[in-house]
């Protein structure tokens, strides 16, 4: 048995409320680690190319790390994983809080849910012992509700995680929430939906069980040390907040302004910064569990239309999609719509995104009042964007289609709206332009679940940082494509390592690289593991995960940008730059050993041990 | 010696303190780079520093000029 893991998941089948325990194996675990990488390897076993999303074949998976419930900084964390209702492919979602932490203390390293209610139900974790209860009381409320009722009714320390209306509605962009009004979110990819259509509304963990560790107090003592620099280093990111940089991103050309078409927004950005909140509407900030950075802001609007709402402050990625993508230059307005986000439980990228899609092609007369309901979608017009989130969650007039996502949206809508969706494989590209860091646009473009800025956070690589315990000794420059296609590899081997372990990737700069991983992670688990055999378990959870995109057509084809992000110099800080993806896209193949239709090859499969039937079937031809 | 004017944004104004004059310039070597700038004021952290010369985003290895106006920010990864 491997200190730091129960050894085992609870797989509950909604459909018969049986409940069964699938015993984990320490090779398994070594190989794949936890979270994001145990969750690939189950979800490759559980589904397939023919599952539906939103059927009850689909399985939604919730699993915590090695690192979870631990004294590792950051790491009470947990990972959703489903197949994606939104994009048809891999589906993740890494969330923060401390719903991790008490799952696991209920003596499990996750939940296997498949199968699907016949009506609304919540389910109750306790040390070894899992209820499925009735949840129809539940149905129709916010996160927020939800959350404040099930704390009356299981005490203050109960940890709980629902869906909003968003997911009960199967609203494509849904989100996972919990915490309540702090809002902490598994955003992405429509994990909410999947959840929706379980008619699960909510799950309650009240574990107390500690998890055995190989040598505690030698880990502590480590992470003891390590603690002050840690907590100096991070100083702005507690201060201001993930929006502490708003007008740097803007001056160097990051931040999408006016649906990523233009290049200067500089006045405006003062306005919706974290200094701007932080002299406004900030009240606090939010630590989540094991945490000495605390980045998340509680907030409360003193005037306006919105007065006396105290709720989470917004995240940068609300403030880049909502305001400086939609010109919206109310940080009122703007924390509003994350408050709408967290209590519907939707997405704010993917909501902010289709704001902005939407108000283009209402500006270009592709659609009218009479589509939007009486609301004048126009750019910089708040009102309306806040009334229009409450459409897509409630599927009403064009929030029905918007609520599709993008893609649905734009052939719903049809002309050439497609020009304007600004997705890759059916995901919404967040707030970070890859005209002003050219990485992300690989990262973009082979994500494993679309567009994604935190499965390989390689922009980091070409603006201040160095990573020498990776090979990066020195910042990369910004617009070259040079040393970019290894750079995205190796970040996303170590990303795929972060979501596994369960670790907060704002910890990689300030302490937590490669070395203090691998460390950590042998005095939890008593491994031996060395720093190679830790990168290889990254490599081989990255290529997972394409392969479980390869079994749904996922190919070369699909492997690019909207041709706004690769063709359209936006001026401003990036200027006439555009990055060069299909250049660094032949290396990273190459790279990667995939063929030179982005598929894993079998000489690949081999060396990284991945045991793939499907694959190596020769009746199944997946080499096109 | 040239004289260049620095500007350090928040937590980095306490770098400055004693070394800079009243109007935030202060006089450095000829040839000084923007990583011996750094030494001079003490800078606290390897990663994170963002140095901006006359508008434009520079990188360490680079020199600094006469009347250049540096400005030196202290750029946090996430988000």
């Amino acid at each position: 048995m491997a200190f730091g893991y129960f050894m085992k998941v609870a797989e509950i089948n909604l459909s018969n409320n049986k409940i069964k325990y699938v015993d984990l194996e320490e090779d398994v675990l070594r190989k794949y680690i936890g979270g994001s990488g145990l969750g690939a390897k189950l979800l490759y076993e559980y589904t397939n190319h023919q599952t539906d999303p939103l059927g009850p074949e689909n399985v939604l998976i919730f699993l915590t790390g090695p690192y979870t419930g631990t004294k590792v900084f950051s790491s009470d964390r947990y990972e959703v994983i489903t197949k994606s209702p939104l994009t048809g492919i891999y589906a993740e979602g890494d969330c923060g809080g401390e719903w991790g932490e008490k799952l696991k203390k209920c003596g499990v390293d996750g939940i296997i849910f498949t199968g699907k209610a016949e009506k609304p139900v919540r389910v109750v974790l306790r040390d070894n012992k899992i209820d499925i209860e009735d949840a129809t009381y539940l149905w129709g409320k916010d996160t927020v509700e939800v959350d404040e009722i099930l704390k009356e009714e299981f005490g203050p320390d109960a940890r709980n995680l629902s869906i909003g209306i968003a997911g009960e509605r199967l609203v494509k962009i849904a989100a996972i929430m919990n915490e309540g009004e702090v809002g902490r979110a598994a955003g992405r990819a429509g994990v909410g939906a999947v959840m929706g259509s379980k008619n699960l509304k909510a799950i309650t963990v009240l574990g107390n069980t500690e998890v055995k560790l190989a040598h505690e107090s030698e880990l502590n003592d480590y992470l003891k040390d390590m603690a002050p620099n840690m907590i100096k280093a991070s100083k702005r990111l507690g201060d201001y907040g993930t929006s502490r940089d708003v007008e740097m991103y803007e001056e160097i050309g990051d931040l999408p302004i006016k649906n990523w078409y233009e290049g200067n927004w500089k006045e405006k950005a003062a306005k919706i910064s974290g200094t701007a909140m932080a002299n406004s509407i900030l009240t606090g900030k939010y630590y989540c569990g094991r945490c000495v950075i605390g980045c998340g802001r509680e907030a409360e609007i003193t005037e306006g239309p919105y007065k006396g709402l105290k709720c989470a402050g917004p995240e940068y990625e609300a403030i880049g999609m909502f305001g400086a993508n939609c010109l919206v230059d109310d940080l009122n307005v703007i924390t509003k719509a994350q408050d709408l986000c967290n209590r519907y439980g939707m997405d704010s990228i993917s909501a902010g995104s289709l704001m902005s899609f939407c108000i283009e092609a209402y500006e270009r007369g592709l659609i009218s009042k009479k589509e939007t309901g009486g609301l004048e979608m126009t750019w910089g017009n708040g009102d309306s964007i806040i009334k229009m989130l409450t459409k897509i969650a409630y599927r009403e007039d064009i929030g029905e289609v918007l609520g599709e996502g993008i893609v649905t949206a734009s052939e719903v809508i049809g002309k050439n709206s497609s020009e304007f969706a600004i997705h890759v494989k059916g995901l919404d590209v967040p707030a970070h332009d890859p005209r002003a860091k050219v990485s992300l646009a690989l990262g973009y473009a082979t994500s494993p679940r679309g567009a994604c800025h935190v499965a390989g956070f390689t922009h980091n690589l070409e603006f201040a940082f160095a990573l020498p315990d990776l090979g990066y000794p020195k910042t990369l420059d910004r617009f070259t494509t040079e040393g970019k296609a290894k750079m995205v590899a190796d970040m996303q081997n170590l990303m795929s390592l972060f979501d596994s372990l369960h670790l907060c990737k704002f910890t990689l700069f300030v302490g937590m690289s490669v070395d203090p991983c691998v460390k950590c992670l042998n005095l939890i688990t008593g491994w031996n593991m060395t720093k190679e055999e830790f990168l290889k378990a990254g490599e081989r959870i990255f290529n997972l995960k394409r392969l479980y995109d390869v079994r749904e057509g996922i190919s070369r084809k699909d492997d690019t940008l909207p041709a706004r992000l690769l063709m359209h110099p936006r001026g401003g800080g990036s200027g006439d730059n555009l990055p060069a993806l299909n250049i660094m896209l032949r290396d990273y193949y190459k790279i990667r050993g995939w063929d030179e239709f982005g598929i894993p090859t079998k000489e690949k499969l081999a060396e990284l041990e991945i045991e793939d039937s499907d694959y190596n079937d020769e009746n199944k031809n997946y080499t096109l | 010696m040239m004289k260049i004017k620095i500007i350090l944004y928040e937590t980095l104004k306490e770098y400055g303190k004693d070394k800079l004059s009243e109007d935030n310039t202060m006089l450095i070597p000829e040839g000084t780079t923007i990583q011996g700038l750094a030494d001079i004021l003490k800078l606290p952290y390897e990663n994170g520093l963002v140095f901006s010369v006359n508008n434009t985003l520079k990188h360490k290895e680079d020199i600094l000029y006469e009347d250049d106006e540096v400005r030196v920010f202290l750029f946090i990864a996430g988000g």
